[in-house]
């Protein structure tokens, strides 16, 4: 690797290097000299384009000085580099670019990865080295800092910050629930648990509880059915389905239930029957209804042969006019009041028939007037009309179109002088005759008007009269109505008369029915209680097994009967209340058993679940400890390598090449670590007393000369810390503003780091003095070692022109060792 | 422990210097220093150390070494000449006219608890770079890291967060969440066949 050494460099039109210039670089040092404008950094610049086919402090800037590479006016160049020997990893060994003001084609040596480390490691262009302090002490883009990102590329210390990173979810139980959210489900799951094992518990001594009190009303239960049956204690032991069994096939009791109450209510049935009997027969006398019954109807029979003749007289002459009367017999007050109400009616309805009659007669006679007046008004005015026998109107208007016919006396009709009568002017006179027409024209309208409305009112007369007519009745019926008025007022006065006989009647017929209905009712009953005896005598029996005789009457024997069966009834309801509340309190118990039993399977299948999550839980805490542990020894691990790889490396070698440039400088600058083991790498600049103590920034304690050397040396130590890719370094002008101390030290350094450390290193000054000090100080040394000054100049033709020396070793003799 | 002796020792035990007789000939001329050392293998400087005294005259210092490179100049050597001025501090106006023909290092006499740093920062320009050893040789976490958990060694999950440390961030977090997940499916894997 050390080996490979750029070779031969070929510039053609390149920025200030008008025409051809090859430059030979196969040595070990290669010292190249010009003065300002000549092209020195051109040829570095011409380098770093073969090598990476990019110039990387300007293509920050973007691509746009790709343009102005070209010389003026030269219409475009070329440049081609050829190293001894391809890299370690491989590639080529000549690159190549061509370019004009519109084209940019590069062919570089190295490839992308390996043109950036040029740039960023082996390359040091002027322009770089007045910023490289500010780059490196910029903590302004924090963990992303140029420095943070070399320390990082450069330690590999990206697995460990993922480590520390990615392991920080296991530090907060936040973070566990984001990063793997069905952590929150177990979480959940777990609280949800935990409530129903409480939930259980509780439910379980509820149960036991109530249990318990059911247990001691069951047995009290038992007790009582105990003293029909054997006596009955259920305990822990108590085989309860059996118990059951026993209980519910003792169903005697359903049946005695039954037929007592059946018993019961055929008693009941009998005392109601009985007590229907034998209210009536309170006032059972046959015999006197009997009679009454008789004495009832001959009064009717001697009344309706008397009394009512006349009033069914009365009644049948008015069912001839009003055939749906109620029939008399069934209801003779009714067909009297009915007849009277309907005859009544009817005489009211003659007599406004013959009032509406005498009023119509009337009214004909006065309309009549008024025909006879009117018919003689229109014959009037029918001759006065025909009197007019000339329609005045016309006549009129036909005057007034001769009107403008007439100029003279003479007229425009007859052609006769009108002034041989005398009598004024024509045209006078027919204006005279216009305005009589126009006058008599009034006085016919005004008649025709009149009548018009006398017309009308005849009309109106003729209508009304025709009307009236029709109300008018004929003589025929005046007369049929006259004398139906008459019979109906008579009908009325009749029947009002026989009202009192119609309520006698009325009367005696109900007290008639109500006899009858006495006697009917009697007889009934009589063979009833005839029925119902046997029938209670045989409920006496089977009741009470005695006969109703032995009673005071039948009605308490009924009562008597009616209580013991009720006390039955009540003791075998008792029993069966008490058999099927045990029968139910069993069932309780048997299914409270069953509840706890069910409860106490869920508990323990709640608790076992809890456990599986609790060692869930464990899992995860174990495994959450691991990560806290990782992610810790990671962070230490970190920090010691970023501590190591500062102080015994990258620090020290600042330290020794910038002591070597100041010798005197009580200030060195230094790298300053992050105190502790902080989560990021973030160095800042700092300078160190001689003494050790720390202080300010570079910035602030250095020279503006030191402050260079600062940089330089800072490029030289990060370039000597990292792993040697391509052992070249290209420093362009590096020395501007240093002093003559610092020269004679830079020379020595430079050679050093070429002699020693094995780098080919290409160099760019503008002092002629320097060149000739470092031409000196570089000049080989040993066998193999290799110098090639290079003098960049013009010619007169303004082409440049490099001049190029080649030094060897020689052995020197000067001095007698 | 004179300075002078110590920028000899320093120059001969870490420099590779050699030491030249006293005096040393330059072609035929003598020339007479406190020390005179030239480098070994492959560099050819000439050092000439001068322990600056009180009976030291400035100008006699410059003179000599005005000689010496004119000499070695006459003779077409290109040794670098470094004067390395010990014990006392010349003028200004001495080490001036002396740096402009040679490389100058007035080291004088350093005291203090770092006064032998101090003599070698002043002679480091003249001794070989030593070149540390590659960063990458003194990497290596994971070794760090194993032996910063010595509990967990064999530890599956140690294995597999670190296996995936180098595939970033993301991978190490997959890592975490898949051990915690089975944990948790494990545990509601359970759950949910019951529910």
């Amino acid at each position: 690797m050390n080996g490979v050494r750029l070779k031969n460099l070929t510039i053609k039109n390149f920025r200030s290097i008008r025409g051809q210039v090859d430059i030979p670089l196969d040595a070990q040092v290669v010292l190249i000299h010009g003065t300002n404008g000549m092209g020195k950094t051109s040829v570095l610049s011409a380098i770093e384009l073969g090598l990476t086919g990019r110039i990387a402090h300007l293509a920050t800037n973007g691509p746009r000085y790709q343009s102005y590479l070209t010389t003026l006016d030269s219409g475009g160049g070329s440049i081609e580099l050829s190293t001894t020997a391809p890299l370690a990893g491989g590639g080529g060994v000549s690159g190549a670019l061509s370019f004009s003001d519109n084209t940019f084609i590069p062919t570089p040596v190295l490839d992308a990865s390996n043109a950036r480390f040029f740039s960023e490691r082996c390359y040091l262009p002027q322009a770089t080295l007045g910023r490289l302090l500010e780059v490196y002490d910029d903590k302004k883009t924090g963990a992303n800092s140029p420095l943070t990102l070399f320390v990082k590329e450069l330690l590999g210390l990206d697995p460990l910050d993922a480590l520390v990173d990615g392991l920080d979810y296991a530090f907060n139980v936040t973070r566990v629930r984001k990063l793997v959210p069905d952590f929150v489900h177990l979480e959940k799951t777990k609280l949800s648990l935990e409530e129903e094992r409480r939930r259980l518990e509780l439910s379980i001594n509820d149960a036991t509880r109530v249990a318990n009190e059911r247990l001691v009303q069951l047995n009290e239960t038992l007790k009582l059915l105990a003293q029909q049956n054997e006596a009955l204690l259920v305990t822990g032991e108590t085989d309860l389905n059996q118990l059951k069994v026993k209980l519910d096939s003792a169903r005697d009791t359903d049946q005695r239930i039954t037929d007592l109450s059946r018993v019961r209510s055929e008693l009941r049935g009998l005392q109601e029957r009985w007590k229907s009997i034998s209210s009536i027969e309170l006032s059972h006398d046959q015999a006197g209804k009997e009679k009454a019954d008789q004495l009832a109807t001959d009064a009717l029979n001697s009344w309706w042969s008397s009394q009512a003749n006349v009033l069914e007289e009365a009644v049948k002459s008015a069912r001839i006019h009003f055939s749906d009367l109620p029939s008399f017999e069934d209801a003779p007050e009714q067909s009297r009041s009915e007849g009277e109400r309907r005859a009544r009616a009817e005489a009211d309805r003659c007599e406004r028939l013959i009032a509406a009659h005498s009023a119509a007669s009337n009214r004909v006679t006065s309309l009549n007037a008024i025909v006879q007046q009117a018919s003689t008004r229109i014959s009037e005015i029918n001759a006065n009309l025909s009197s007019a026998v000339k329609d005045a109107k016309s006549l009129a208007s036909a005057l007034a179109g001769i009107g403008p016919h007439i100029a003279d006396e003479t007229c425009p009709v007859c052609s006769r002088n009108y002034a041989e009568l005398d009598s004024g002017s024509l045209s006078a006179h027919v204006a005279a005759k216009i305005a009589s027409l126009s006058n008599e024209a009034g006085r016919l309208q005004t008649l025709a008007t009149s009548r018009a409305e006398e017309t009308s009112r005849l009309a109106d007369a003729q209508r009304a009269l025709l009307s009236a007519a029709s109300e008018q009745l004929s003589v025929e019926d005046l007369a049929k109505i006259t004398e139906r008025r008459l019979q109906m007022t008579n009908l009325v006065q009749t029947l009002v008369d026989l009202k009192e006989t119609a309520a006698e009647t009325t009367r005696l017929l109900a007290m008639a029915a109500i006899a009858r209905q006495s006697v009917v009712t009697g007889r009934r009953q009589d063979e009833q209680s005839a029925l119902v005896l046997p029938e209670i005598e045989a409920m006496m029996q089977k009741v009470l097994q005695v006969s109703y005789s032995g009673f005071e009457s039948i009605e308490v024997a009924l009562a008597e009967a009616n209580r013991v069966i009720d006390e039955r009834v009540t003791e075998v309801e008792r029993i069966a209340a008490n058999r099927i509340r045990a029968s139910s309190d069993l069932d309780m118990r048997i299914r409270d058993l069953s509840h706890i039993a069910t409860l106490h399977v869920e508990r323990s299948e709640t608790l076992a679940r809890l456990q599986t999550l609790d060692s869930a839980f464990r899992e995860v805490e174990i495994t959450r400890a691991h990560a806290k542990k990782i992610s810790e020894a990671a962070t230490k691990v970190r920090s010691d390598i970023v501590t190591k790889v500062f102080n015994t490396s990258l620090n020290k070698v600042w330290r020794d090449l910038f002591v070597r440039l100041a010798p005197s400088e009580q200030f060195v600058p230094a790298f300053r670590l992050p105190v502790g083991s902080s989560v990021k790498v973030e160095a800042v600049l700092e300078t160190l007393h001689r003494s050790g103590k720390a202080s300010g920034s570079p910035g602030a304690m250095l020279s503006q000369g030191n402050l260079n050397t600062a940089a330089l040396t800072l490029f030289l130590a990060l370039h000597l810390s990292v792993p040697v890719r391509m052992p070249w370094l290209l420093l362009d002008d590096p020395v501007q503003s240093m002093d003559d101390v610092h020269i004679a030290q830079f020379a020595a350094l430079l050679r050093s780091v070429s002699k020693g450390l094995n780098r080919q290193v290409v160099i760019a000054v503008h002092e002629r003095a320097l060149f000739d000090y470092l031409s000196l100080e570089l000049s080989p040394a040993f066998a193999g070692d290799s110098l090639i000054t290079v003098e960049i100049g013009r010619n007169f033709g303004g082409e440049a022109v490099a001049k190029s020396r080649t030094f060897t070793f020689e052995d020197d003799h000067a001095i007698a060792a | 422990m004179r300075t002078t002796d110590h920028v000899l020792e320093i120059l001969v035990k870490e420099g590779g210097y050699r030491k030249l007789p006293t005096p040393f000939k330059v072609g035929s001329l003598p020339f007479e220093f406190t020390h005179a050392l030239v480098a070994g293998e492959r560099a050819n400087d000439l050092v000439v150390v001068i322990e600056v005294s009180g009976d030291t005259i400035d100008d006699g210092v410059t003179r000599k070494i005005l000689a010496l490179t004119r000499a070695l100049d006459v003779m077409g050597s290109k040794r670098p000449v470094t004067a390395v001025l010990t014990s006392g501090q010349p003028r200004t106006e001495t080490i001036h006219s002396i740096s402009r023909v040679c490389r100058v290092l007035p080291i004088g006499a350093p005291i203090g608890p770092n006064a032998a740093e101090a003599v070698r920062d002043w002679l480091s320009v003249l001794l070989p770079l030593i070149q540390q050893p590659p960063i990458e040789t003194m990497l290596n976490w994971t070794v760090d890291l194993s032996a910063s958990l010595p509990t967990l060694t064999g530890n599956e999950f140690a294995k597999s967060v670190i296996d995936a440390a180098p595939r970033g961030k993301t991978a190490v977090e997959e890592v975490l969440a898949d051990a915690i997940t089975r944990s948790v499916d494990a545990a509601t894997a359970d759950e949910g066949d019951e529910e």
